[in-house]
């Protein structure tokens, strides 16, 4: 297990106490205390820690305002409320301060431990979300044309920046909805699609529609499968962060400007046998 | 799908494009199509999963988006799609389907939405996942924006 550098923020000496010995037992480093709002603004710029227990009533000041100057100071840093007093405003208030964490007193060892590792994962799961997830759909859709045209994709070009894209005729959508929510859109010529299509089928098609639902059967095996791989890796973690999926849609046109959403997505151009595939995938850490 | 999730959408919109500065709100045609919808301009969809799973689709032309955009943004004249413009509307999407998904999980629904995706384009073809598709025409102080309901 991780380990982490902890301030506390509580006016009481006992409860200091109770809490550095807690996270010291299972080796967290206590890098400071503050009872006050002033020494909660010294502490934070002397000891720089990754997260901060807070209490919720301190003299001339509450949890709130405390949160408040830690976040201007650094947003990144997690907050873990520890309080006696304990209701649904409270928690609605601390949730929309960014609060990770609300813990009542008396401390319960094993309850704080589990809202340390739960706060703390948190973060650190988007990071190995970020790192791994392209790298995982772009295997799910060499995967997912493999097994149903029996042809092989290369990925020859580079990674292309993060902009819109002009859609080259079908464009095929999924969004992800989960701890971290996002997209996967799978792009390409109607030719290609068709290509795609008939290879799976081994006859020619009937319908326009039968294109789109051999996209949307595309979209939702590549998906379903990439989506899997990263679930397991979020389970080891925490149960409670699976990513679901919504329904494909399918948008056909030419000169279609597909924007880019408001958190970063990746995007490379795969070669198929009927021609090129663009792939576009990102995700936005959770609230 | 049940008749009555088309009311949620129709509060938020009320509610969401007052705050927003307009002040009159229309409910006009409703309807219902098959799988397959056309748009011209711009498209915003976002997606549904929990208990009911599906996507919103709300489209609108170019010109009146910028409408919105620019009574969104106090006025300020837009007379292109820009980056600000693309982002007030994304966040409109947002905050419409955000508070569509409170009233549906008041009907005893459970869900979540995605972030929203935005493309822009004539003549778009869309065909949604859902056989049926409910469709309502709102209007905020003359401006029309369509409403696509595919769940199920």
């Amino acid at each position: 297990m991780n380990t982490y550098e902890v301030m506390i923020v509580d006016d009481s000496p006992f409860t200091v106490t109770v809490i550095k010995e807690i996270l010291e037992r299972h080796g967290h480093e206590v890098v400071g205390s503050a009872g006050t709002l002033d020494e909660v603004k010294e502490m934070v710029m002397d000891t720089m820690p990754e997260l901060v227990t807070m209490d919720m009533t301190l003299p001339g000041t509450d949890g709130f305002e405390c949160t408040r100057a830690i976040h201007a100071y650094n947003p990144t840093i997690k907050i873990i409320a520890i309080s006696s007093m304990k209701d649904d405003d409270i928690v609605s208030e601390a949730i929309r301060h960014n609060i990770s964490a609300y813990i009542q007193k008396p401390i319960n060892e094993e309850e704080l431990i589990a809202a340390v590792n739960a706060t703390m994962a948190s973060g650190d799961l988007f990071e190995t979300i970020e790192d791994e997830f392209f790298g995982i759909f772009k295997e799910a859709l060499n995967d997912g044309v493999k097994n149903l045209t029996k042809t092989a994709l290369t990925y020859k070009e580079e990674e292309q920046p993060d902009d819109k894209f002009t859609s080259e005729g079908i464009t095929c959508m999924i969004n992800v909805i989960g701890k971290f929510s996002g997209r996967m859109m799978i792009s390409l010529s109607k030719a290609c699609a068709t290509g795609l299509a008939v290879a799976t089928l081994k006859r020619e098609l009937q319908s326009d529609m039968e294109l789109s639902n051999f996209m949307m059967e595309l979209a939702n095996v590549v998906s379903g499968n990439a989506i899997s791989v990263l679930n397991t890796i979020i389970s080891k973690r925490n149960r409670s962060y699976g990513l679901r999926l919504s329904p494909p849609s399918v948008f056909e046109g030419k000169d279609v400007q597909v924007f880019p959403p408001e958190y970063k997505t990746q995007t490379i151009v795969a070669e198929s046998t009927f021609g090129k595939i663009l792939l576009n995938v990102g995700f936005k850490r959770g609230e | 799908m049940d008749a009555k999730l088309i009311n949620p959408f129709i509060a938020s919109f009320n509610h969401v494009m007052q705050q927003m500065g307009f002040s009159t709100i229309k409910t006009g045609t409703l309807s219902v199509k098959g799988r397959e919808l056309e748009a011209e301009g711009l498209v915003l969809v976002v997606g549904l999963v929990g208990d009911l799973k599906g996507n919103i689709v709300y489209i609108m032309d170019e010109a009146i988006a910028r409408q919105i955009a620019s009574k969104m943004m106090m006025g300020m004249p837009v007379p292109e799609m820009d980056t600000m413009a693309r982002s007030s509307l994304s966040e409109l999407s947002n905050m419409l389907s955000a508070h569509a998904a409170t009233g549906i999980t008041a009907l005893g629904y459970n869900v979540d939405i995605s972030p929203p995706n935005m493309m822009q384009g004539s003549g778009i073809h869309i065909i949604m996942s859902a056989d049926k598709v409910l469709c309502i025409e709102m209007v905020a102080d003359g401006l029309p924006i369509q409403l696509n309901i595919a769940i199920g």
